[in-house]
């Protein structure tokens, strides 16, 4: 066995990595397809005001980011149900203002900077036995919604107006879509941190695009990947001394990178 | 006298302070296949979105199958095939995953192929399908369920003229060997008219609902249209 993996931070490492590996590609696929890759990473920055509220007012960050992130979602989809305004510009318009809201909370109060810095960057070697427990229930809430729900899930971000027709509740698979963002960017801000998270959704989903000859193979193929990614980067990290989020996120692009050149040369 | 399976009476609609739909009354009768003609914006489509109750009814009576639209929930009596779409997907999808989407098994999605004539193309990316086939695609998966009308949107917008004239030929025989009602939407009244048993006309208000061979006169035409055009009939 690996020295890495006698240290028991390490595993708890690398349980919530695989567990954050599985859901975050799985939602990214149906957010590529959806065309709406950027919300992970407006939801990521709007997570920072829940990081700034937890640390702020001393509750458990992750639940803070949770309430954030959700309700944000919430907000997404409502504004995009009544059509008010177009997605690309309700996403552009949120990310510089959870950024900017964060930021005036922590001027407010002054101390916590080191602690806010690992949710910008990740800490996954700081995953204490009791964070593991929510994550592995949030982490199976997300992949068993995707799962329970898959072939209507893929009906509408493939063809919202034909499944409509189908008699297909697009309105609550699309909220149900939104909200499962929501956890995973909240789960995932430990393991590679807020400014990282959409890369973990999309990477993998693109590499699994690049493999896949279907749907299902790309999103398997993502999986994957994606674990792949949690591992070698873990591992990497710990023997090179590297920050593990940063390190996770580079291994993913140099799969997709090998993946693209395979496919280019066949 | 058969029941129609369409009926509109006196139907407006307004997108805001624009008026879309004006005190349109139409009938479409089981083993119907009409085409729904009219210049692009002359609310053809927002006929089409009332009708599958992607918009809501705002003036007017509709009735689907005999129930008030409202309460209609056999969906799965109606396929319904958008505009096509030029969107291309990052990620793959195969032919036999469009059809799985809607939950039929593989013996009807087997069928449904077979009925289109793609049985052969099953494992293949849509992307890489032509045009025409992706229509196709989209038709078997609307003939999933077996439903009783199919609600066809402008289906053949960018497919060349080899692949529109056998699409239309299979239009036919779902229309005439499977007893399927057809409504078939488009701007182009001369290239469906010698497809489809009835026409419509409709530039904000219904100018015309019967036989194609009636609409020869350009007064109409020109009516629908806005300038002076002729009839000039494709055979398929």
């Amino acid at each position: 066995m690996l020295e890495i993996f006698t240290y028991g931070f390490m595993n708890r490492a690398l349980i919530a990595g695989l567990i954050v590996a599985c859901i975050a590609p799985a939602i990214g696929n149906f957010l590529m397809m959806k065309k709406l890759s950027l919300v992970a990473d407006t939801l990521s920055h709007m997570a920072l005001i829940g990081v700034a509220i937890g640390l702020l007012t001393n509750q458990e960050p992750m639940f803070t980011t949770l309430l954030v992130t959700i309700v944000t979602a919430w907000i997404i989809n409502q504004l995009q149900v009544n059509r008010r305004l177009d997605a690309p510009a309700i996403l552009a318009m949120l990310n510089p203002t959870g950024l900017a809201i964060a930021l005036i909370l922590i001027s407010l109060a002054k101390g916590f900077n080191s602690n806010l810095f690992s949710y910008l960057f990740g800490s996954i070697s700081t995953v204490s036995q009791t964070e593991i427990w929510p994550i592995a229930a949030l982490g199976l809430i997300v992949f068993g919604s995707i799962t329970w729900f898959y072939q209507k899930l893929v009906f509408t971000v493939f063809d919202q107006e034909g499944a409509r027709v189908k008699g297909i509740a697009v309105d609550h698979l699309n909220l149900l879509l939104m909200t499962l963002t929501a956890i995973t960017v909240a789960l995932s801000m430990k393991v590679v941190g807020a400014l990282l998270v959409s890369a973990l959704m999309v990477i993998p989903s693109m590499t699994g695009a690049l493999l896949g000859t279907s749907f299902r193979q790309s999103f398997i193929y993502s999986l994957v990947v994606s674990m792949l990614a949690v591992f070698l980067g873990l591992v990497l990290a710990f023997y090179l001394n590297l920050p593990a989020g940063a390190t996770i996120v580079l291994v993913a692009l140099g799969l997709f990178a090998v993946a693209f050149l395979v496919k280019r040369r066949n | 006298m058969s029941t129609p399976i369409i009926e509109l009476k006196h139907v407006s609609y307004r997108y805001q302070q624009e008026l879309v739909l004006r005190d349109v009354s139409l009938q479409v009768k089981s083993g119907d296949f009409l085409g729904l003609v009219g210049p692009n914006g002359g609310g053809k489509s927002t006929l089409l979105k009332l009708i599958l109750g992607l918009l809501p009814l705002q003036t007017g009576a509709l009735q689907l199958f005999g129930q008030k639209q409202q309460q209609f929930r056999d969906w799965h009596k109606i396929g319904y095939v958008a505009q096509r779409s030029f969107i291309k997907h990052a990620q793959p999808v195969t032919v036999t995953e469009v059809l799985e989407m809607t939950g039929a098994s593989a013996s009807e999605i087997m069928r449904a192929l077979e009925l289109v004539d793609l049985l052969n193309q099953k494992h293949k990316n849509i992307a890489e399908l032509s045009g025409g086939q992706e229509q196709r695609v989209f038709i078997a998966r609307a003939l999933l369920n077996q439903p009783q009308l199919l609600i066809l949107d402008e289906p053949t917008v960018g497919v060349d003229q080899k692949s529109q004239n056998s699409f239309y030929e299979l239009l036919n025989h779902l229309n005439q060997a499977h007893q399927l009602s057809i409504i078939l939407v488009s701007h182009e009244v001369d290239l469906i008219s010698s497809s489809v048993k009835n026409l419509a006309c409709i530039n904000q208000s219904l100018l015309y609902h019967g036989h194609p061979d009636a609409l020869r006169d350009e007064q109409l035409i020109s009516k629908v249209y806005g300038s002076k055009q002729q009839l000039i009939t494709h055979h398929h």
